[in-house]
């Protein structure tokens, strides 16, 4: 189960998506990142508590990716979020702090 | 801790202050009114003791007066969020009828280009409005217009009595050269951002930013220059302004 952190807000600006971090998130997450609309319709997916299996059914149907393709997306946005210390890891770990961005 | 309350007004919003310091009131000047409030209304704005302990922290400096005035840019921010206005770090030309904000984080040139535009064009009408922190607020049409402020910048630069339509952004970008372009929308959305002021401690404050982001987006042009803050950088935007509005000015 994937599991993203609270303090992260998805906002789509002039159809740009927008990765915001709330103020306790600063300093591990980048303060705003613009994310390809397939990864904020990840995010939002496992907001809503859908599982991996349920996201990459999602992808499929919408994007009428293989299973495959789909499995490889989703791969895809767990390494960036990641890298962008988005992702809550097991244990309660966030990821190593990161730079932060003057607000 | 103990605050006096002031009835204050910011681009048309009114907000109320709870100051620590008296002293505090005297670098809001006309934007607060004279007297202090005999009671702190519900929802008065006032510097949390978070963020000073944050400033003495990160500038080694007193949380006074000074410290209070800078500080409260965020929450009088998050206050304006509540009624579709903002406070961005942007220093705000006005030229040709419309206000132009030249946007970018501290010590990246924004007094650099509007003084060469007043030191190069002293002659044509442009006044600065702002020189760091000027108010937007979203209009009942849905574009934005730029308002004084009492965060004026080091140079203290501002005309308290200008409030004008917004013309465009200008992302400034210290370089080695001097190229002005139409800025890349994905990557541009997060940068602008960066520049409203917000304490960001609820999805709420994100959203009204996005908000009013989103309207600027929409209705005006965003160029991104890369510069070396010479004049020849405040050519060029001098060059794209008067191209912008050149249906408002056909004989230049």
């Amino acid at each position: 189960m994937i599991s993203l952190r609270d303090d992260v807000v998805l906002e789509k600006v002039d159809g740009i998506w927008l990765l915001v971090a709330l103020r306790p998130a600063w300093g591990a997450c980048p303060f705003a990142m613009p994310v390809i609309p397939v990864y904020a319709d990840i995010w939002q997916a496992v907001k809503d508590g859908r599982d991996e299996e349920e996201v990459t059914g999602m992808l499929a149907e919408r994007n009428g990716f293989t299973a495959e393709k789909a499995e490889h997306v989703l791969s895809s946005f767990i390494t960036s979020a990641r890298k962008n210390h988005y992702l809550v890891e097991e244990g309660g770990r966030d990821g190593e702090a990161g730079p932060g961005t003057e607000a | 801790m103990k605050y006096i309350y002031y009835s204050g007004c910011f681009g048309g919003r009114a907000v109320c202050l709870g100051l620590r310091h008296p002293e505090t009131a005297v670098r809001f000047g006309g934007f607060l009114d004279t007297g202090p409030l005999t009671e702190g209304p519900a929802g008065a704005v006032c510097v949390p003791e978070e963020a000073f302990r944050e400033w003495e922290r990160d500038t080694g400096l007193p949380g006074g007066a000074s410290a209070e005035f800078n500080l409260a840019v965020y929450s009088t921010s998050d206050a304006l969020l509540r009624q579709g206005a903002c406070i961005i770090h942007a220093a705000a030309l006005y030229y040709r009828g419309r206000a132009w904000l030249f946007a970018a984080e501290s010590g990246t040139g924004k007094s650099t280009q509007l003084g060469n535009w007043m030191r190069l064009y002293p002659d044509d009408a442009s006044r600065i409005m702002n020189g760091d922190k000027p108010v937007l607020r979203v209009t009942e049409k849905g574009t934005v217009e730029v308002c004084p402020s009492p965060w004026r910048g080091k140079e203290g630069w501002g005309d308290d009595g200008l409030t004008a339509p917004l013309g465009g952004v200008i992302l400034l970008r210290q370089g080695r050269e001097d190229r002005l372009a139409k800025a890349d929308r994905f990557r541009s959305a997060a940068r602008l951002l960066s520049c409203f002021f917000s304490r960001y401690e609820t999805e709420d404050s994100i959203r009204g930013i996005c908000g009013i982001e989103e309207k600027i987006l929409r209705t005006v042009p965003v160029w991104e220059l890369v510069n070396t803050g010479g004049s020849a950088s405040t050519g060029l935007i001098r060059g794209a302004i008067e191209k912008e509005t050149e249906s408002d000015f056909p004989q230049g």
